[in-house]
């Protein structure tokens, strides 16, 4: 994007320019999420209704209730903004920001197609890491500020499963920054040129294989979505750190819960999936966007998918699955893959 | 190494009961729905369905027998012997009419929907119809009236109807003061009053052939669905006397 601009500019743009840029940047990434959640949310409703024998939403819109999600978003603009009388206020008002903000801040680094993003970090992987934990402080603040029991469990457990979570994700993730030797978004997916073998997915069997497992399982973990929604488990803690919550900051909370499903589905991709490639080289002229949406997309589906599928784990299941299970195979993952790259002379 | 092989075990278990798991959602979500979508599709209703009374006035001798069968006595009528050069013409099934009928009312309010009335009546007018939509906006919409014939002036209906019903009906009930509120508004009206020439023996046929979904087919989309005719919900119900 920079490089971008420099070259429309013929140097460096002066700071009220590059101000405008950014601007114009947050708010096509704003919009994008914007478009793509209310995707997300009607779609989640459809597959939830036909998994179930329903229909689904039929009506708004007409064509099987496209226009359902622009309704809800509607009401929820209008709908009265409470907050509760002993709620720590400032908090309270802060934590949906703080949620929505880290997820948004990491769409920047998503590499869209050849050349196309937002901000080429050379740290990528690392950042988007990073602010995603962000999430947690945010579950926290709205599980505190509330001042009610069921937020603040939702919140802690929340910040026990993330955290936790977050461990196997980055393991499996760095095997692949190991083997590509960057920590580039960009040149992660350029390393996967070519045929779709060349993805770490299929190239790597079986490690990088396992690792897409890990890392898929740990990312629906770190999106607190079933069957790993410990923090909202509707049937036990009321809604979680979201009970509170209404109108326009709870439709926060939502647009974040659903922007982050399809971030990790785009972390997933760009490690393991190639990214904007097609993977079928004579099929390249599709644009790199409408590829990298449509396997992000792929991937959110899957996730969907097992939603309807998987009951809830308890407590300590979702503990011993991270910690006596997704851990030590991530770890052991990260060696050999070590271990192929010296074999092979790669290291 | 007993607890290795659970450990692995436990691995796979996991894996391949989430994959069966996935496997059978994912049939499901190619099986077609079950939903009816209610307001443009109905459920057509089975033969011996309990539903709104009907009366067929054009075949009603004014026996009275229903009224007597009635255990809540819902049904007022009122009746006038004819005169002997009168020719009040046949019933369908060829009973020659004596009677006029210048009231039939069947407040629903008190239907216990026993079906007893159907089962007497001895031409076959009195029935139960496949309708189930029975709300209405002012209670007056539950006083079905049927009769077509004025009484003569001169004819003391009051005194009639009390002398011909162990307990009579309202002959409406009463709405709110403002005559403005009984307006029953447009569209809210049970399709009945046009539905004297109905067939009602007939009709359930050609509405299951016409809208009829069998239990679990794809539901067509809602575009293509023909709107039902006015008087289409009305699912008639075969009368079982005599049948």
């Amino acid at each position: 994007m920079q490089s971008w601009i420099e070259s429309l500019m013929g140097g460096p743009p002066s700071a009220p320019v590059a101000l405008l840029f950014m601007l114009g940047a947050a708010a096509v990434v704003l919009i994008f999420i914007a478009v793509l959640v209310m995707f997300l949310a009607w779609l989640e409703r459809k597959v939830a209704g036909h998994i179930q024998s329903r229909l689904g939403p039929m009506v708004v819109g007409g064509w099987h209730g496209w226009a359902q999600s622009i309704a809800d978003g509607v009401k929820l603009f209008l709908k009265e903004d409470v907050i509760p009388g002993s709620a720590d206020r400032l908090l309270f008002r802060l934590a949906p920001y703080v949620v929505f903000a880290s997820s948004f801040t990491a769409f920047v680094v998503l590499p869209w197609g050849r050349g196309l993003v937002v901000a080429d970090l050379n740290i990528g992987i690392f950042f988007v890491l990073a602010i995603t934990s962000f999430v947690v402080v945010g579950a926290l603040m709205a599980g505190w500020a509330s001042n009610n029991k069921w937020s603040l469990f939702g919140a802690m457990r929340g910040v026990a499963q993330i955290v936790s979570y977050e461990i196997p994700a980055a393991l499996s993730v760095i095997a692949v920054v190991m083997w590509v030797g960057s920590l580039n978004m960009s040149d992660i997916v350029r390393s996967q040129a070519g045929w779709f073998w060349n993805w770490h997915v299929l190239r790597g069997f079986p490690f990088f294989t396992i690792g897409a497992v890990i890392y898929y399982i740990s990312a629906l973990a770190e999106t607190n979505r079933v069957p790993f929604d410990l923090l909202e488990a509707e049937s036990e803690l009321v809604a979680g750190y979201h009970t509170e919550y209404s109108g326009i900051r709870f439709a926060m909370f939502y647009l974040a819960e659903y922007a982050n499903m399809f971030l990790v589905s785009s972390i997933a991709v760009v490690a393991f999936f190639g990214g904007w490639h097609v993977g079928i080289p004579f099929l390249e002229f599709i644009p790199g966007p409408i590829v990298f949406v449509v396997k992000g997309l792929l991937l959110v589906f899957v996730m969907l998918w097992l939603r309807w599928t998987l009951p809830r784990l308890r407590v300590d299941q979702l503990m011993a699955m991270c910690w006596k299970y997704m851990i030590p195979i991530a770890f052991v993952n990260l060696i050999g893959i070590g271990l192929v790259m010296l074999l092979t002379g790669r290291a | 190494m007993n607890a290795l092989i659970s450990y692995f075990r436990n691995i796979y278990e996991g894996i391949f009961t989430v994959l069966v798991g996935m496997r059978v959602t994912w049939k499901y979500l190619h099986s077609p729905a079950i939903t009816l979508q209610y307001p443009k599709e109905r459920m057509v209703m089975f033969e011996r369905f309990r539903g709104l009374l009907h009366n067929r006035i054009e075949d009603c001798i004014g026996c009275g027998q229903c009224v007597r069968a009635c255990p809540v006595d819902c049904i007022t009528m009122v009746t006038l012997k004819a005169g002997k050069d009168e020719d009040l013409g046949m019933t369908k099934d060829g009973q020659p009419k004596k009677l006029h009928v210048y009231q039939f009312d069947i407040d629903t309010l008190k239907c216990m929907w026993c079906n007893l009335c159907t089962e007497v009546c001895p031409t076959e007018c009195l029935l139960m119809t496949g309708q189930y939509e029975v709300s209405t906006y002012q209670r007056d919409g539950w006083m079905l009236h049927f009769a077509i014939e004025d009484p003569p002036p001169g004819f003391d209906m009051e005194e009639a109807r009390l002398k011909q019903n162990r307990i009579t009906n309202p002959v409406t009930y009463a709405g709110a003061a403002d005559p403005a509120s009984l307006e029953i508004p447009a569209g809210s009206v049970r399709p009945l009053s046009g539905a004297a020439e109905f067939d009602w023996r007939n009709h359930r046929q050609a509405e299951l052939a016409k809208t009829a979904k069998p239990h679990g087919a794809k539901a067509a989309p809602a575009a293509a669905k023909p709107e039902p005719a006015p008087a289409a919900p009305l699912a008639g119900t075969e009368p079982e006397a005599g049948a």
